[in-house]
């Protein structure tokens, strides 16, 4: 961050003034000490020389003609709608600072919230002000980042399985599920819950994972929440300087969604911070950091027991609420499973509405200060669940599970949607193969979409991923992560170092429940 | 992806929690009266306060919040307790229904009544309902045996209870997932 400083330039009076700062100020109009007639109006300030109406030099005051008089205040403006100004009580100079950040430290700021960057009013050009790999300019390597801001990641590389056994996260001593996964350049940081066979409780976890997937050395086991009761991992995201998190527990009487930052030592940052402090089931939170806050989700049935709504906070950088909860979908559809993103314009939010069996999954758009809903899109009315959504480059992509009629089992469908939410391809089955298959989790390059899923052949479900275009046709082979014995689901991904692609997830191999971690390899393009 | 597992009620206005992928669970009230999370003191007790904004409560820790850039933020924590012994009234996997005509084993939760304390697990035989994996529940219709009442990503809808440990039975192309209560999910 630069400043830039430049002499006040208008005064009330128009005087050319000097003000002398150094002698110190005098106050009152008395002089004696007195406090009488403290309450009563002040009267004009006799003086000899401007010393005497000393106050502050953003304020400044003279003497003319033997009284003090105001020639009012230092005002601050550059006519740069980048930068923010304000004036300098000790020097009475206006110093500036740009509106946006450069969080990341490559020398490029990031753009305004809601502002493509390098767009007009954007104050800044930085694609991922997250990541000083990614600036204007930068040369494009396979390290999933889009480095050069062409609106690519890893440009034409493909991604492949490393066909290394999958490296158990979790400790035995429990069986976990759940969480989240994000990469700080150094360390992949995890969330997960795990139940304690002992004790029967749920701990919530957070644990740094080495790029190549050994924990030695790394961050260990540190839990989220101290408490006694039940804690529910959930999404964990960084910023730039930070691990934001977001889980849901029970020391609040009932479910209550919680929020905390830590920092890479897996230090936490704050108190807690409650996010929500109603009746009845705040659930299912889902989080992105939108480069100048986190913006949370989560279902709620405040408003009418058993009758879902999605409800969102945003949250700064600081960890601190800004304005309250907000109801983002009307009462009495009995909205969840919410999913949502950050678009360009706007946030995208895709949720399945209706009672058990409707089957019905829609979309809206949302402004980044949740106070705008768009109207409803019906994507999808034919057993869908479970949306899961994306951005790409120009529009929403959107995937869900759709159970298989005679089964209780699924299979993946998707669809994509413009900025504005008007359906570009319609419902289209994404995993084709005769087994079921669930869970799918998406990283968008820009010109296509990383998809990875858990699907079942010969009775176990194993990893598998695939490369799709835009518009959601395969563009690579499929590869297979996992062949273990036993059923590994519920992948989370994040890019992680020389572009490989992190895969946390659960399996169920000896047994028992545990976490795995398991890497795709980036293979540069030509 | 089945996350947001979320709950419901049993047919006698039991409820539990499932709790895949970060999820959630529902307090029960074993009393009959009260209905989960709204009041009685197997519900947790006081039910919720309303309001739903967000806020730092003032006793979630001391120290005061940390910036960012500041560290030195101590989490105090609670004092570690002992969990509450699991109140196994019954067998859930049991292949002899040892609850009678007309009853079947759910599991059940009881919600923390203080913010250091540990909800109360368990399983209790009550009144079978008709509905199975998939079909709504906790509007008046209850689970049938061997089944339980969750409010999960697709509803609130029965399903079938699962050990969380070695095989578990599901469903074609079903998970099981954990419930809130040790050793017993669902197949989701």
């Amino acid at each position: 961050m630069h400043l830039s400083a430049f002499r006040f330039r208008v005064f009330a009076s128009g005087f050319a003034i000097v003000l002398i700062a150094s002698c110190g100020a005098r106050t009152g109009v008395r002089g004696d000490g007195s406090d009488a007639g403290a309450d009563a109006a002040p009267g004009p300030q006799a003086c000899a020389q401007n010393v005497e109406c000393f106050t502050d030099l953003c304020n400044p005051r003279l003497c003319i003609a033997g009284f003090c008089e105001d020639v009012g205040p230092v005002e601050c403006d550059d006519g740069d709608e980048c930068t923010v100004e304000g004036c300098v009580l000790e020097t009475g100079e206006c110093e500036s600072s740009p509106l946006t950040f450069d969080r990341d430290g490559d020398g490029f700021l990031g753009p305004r919230p809601g502002f493509e960057p390098s767009a007009p009013g954007a104050c800044g050009d930085d694609c991922d002000d997250t990541s000083p790999l990614a600036f204007p300019g930068g040369g494009e390597t396979c390290d999933g980042v889009d480095n050069d801001c062409n609106g690519v990641i890893d440009d034409n590389a493909r991604f492949a399985a490393n066909g290394l056994d999958p490296v158990q996260i979790s400790l035995d001593l429990f069986q976990t599920e759940g969480g989240g996964v994000a990469f700080n350049g150094n360390y992949y940081g995890v969330t997960y819950s795990g139940r304690d066979s002992t004790a029967g409780r749920a701990r919530s976890f957070f644990k740094g994972i080495a790029p190549d997937g050994s924990t030695f050395g790394m961050l260990s086991e540190e839990p989220i929440a101290l408490v006694n009761n039940d804690t529910f991992a959930g999404p964990v995201e960084w910023t730039g300087e930070v691990f934001g998190m977001a889980w849901t527990d029970r020391r609040d009487e009932n479910f209550e969604v919680y929020f905390n930052q830590f920092d890479v030592d897996g230090e936490k940052l704050t108190p807690d911070l409650r996010v929500t402090t109603a009746p009845r089931f705040s659930v299912g939170v889902s989080m992105v950091f939108t480069g100048a806050e986190y913006l949370l989700m989560w279902a709620d049935d405040r408003d009418s027991r058993r009758n879902f709504r999605v409800y969102g906070q945003r949250i700064d950088v600081l960890g601190e609420p800004i304005g309250e909860n907000v109801a983002l979908t009307e009462e009495g559809i009995n909205a969840t499973g919410a999913s949502f993103v950050v678009g360009r314009g706007s946030l995208g939010l895709a949720y399945k509405q209706g009672d058990v069996g409707s089957g019905e999954v829609v979309f809206r758009t949302v402004s980044f200060d949740l106070e705008d809903v768009g109207p409803v899109t019906v994507v999808t009315t034919n057993n869908a669940v479970d949306p899961v959504l994306a951005f790409n480059d120009d529009r929403f992509v959107l995937l869900w599970e759709q159970k298989i009629d005679g089964f209780p089992g699924r299979s993946v469908f998707g669809a994509t949607l413009s900025e504005t939410g008007a359906v570009l391809m319609g419902e289209t089955p994404i995993i084709t193969s005769a087994g079921f298959a669930r869970d799918p989790t998406m990283l968008t390059l820009g010109n296509r979409i990383l998809v990875t899923w858990a699907e079942e052949q010969s009775a176990r479900f194993n990893l598998f991923a695939r490369m799709f275009s835009p518009d959601l046709v395969p563009i690579a082979p499929t590869e297979q992560l996992t062949d273990t014995n036993g059923d590994s689901t519920d992948p989370v991904t994040a890019f992680g170092p020389d572009g490989d692609v992190g895969v946390f997830f659960m399996d169920r191999a000896e047994t028992r429940r545990q976490r795995f971690f398991v890497r795709l390899v980036c293979v540069a393009g030509t | 992806m089945a996350s947001g597992m979320i709950v419901a009620g049993l047919a006698f206005g039991l409820a539990l929690g499932l709790a895949a992928c970060g999820g959630a669970v529902a307090g029960s009230d074993l009393d009959g009266g009260a209905t989960e999370n709204e009041g009685g003191p197997s519900a947790g007790g006081r039910g919720g306060s309303g309001g739903g904004i967000g806020f730092r409560p003032p006793d979630a820790g001391v120290g005061g919040p940390t910036r960012p850039d500041g560290g030195g933020f101590t989490d105090p924590g609670c004092p570690d307790a002992e969990p509450n012994p699991v109140d196994r009234q019954c067998d859930p996997f049991s292949a002899f229904n040892d609850c009678g005509p007309g009853f079947a084993c759910f599991p059940f939760v009881q919600y923390p009544a203080g913010r250091c304390e540990a909800e109360q697990f368990g399983t209790v035989c009550g009144a079978a309902g008709s509905a199975r994996q998939g079909e709504p529940c906790g509007t008046g219709q209850g689970c049938a045996g061997g089944h339980v009442c969750v409010i999960s990503s697709e509803g609130v809808q029965c399903v079938q209870m699962c050990p969380t440990e070695g095989a578990d039975n599901c469903p074609p192309g079903l998970i099981c997932e954990f419930l809130d209560v040790a050793g017993i999910g669902g197949c989701i």
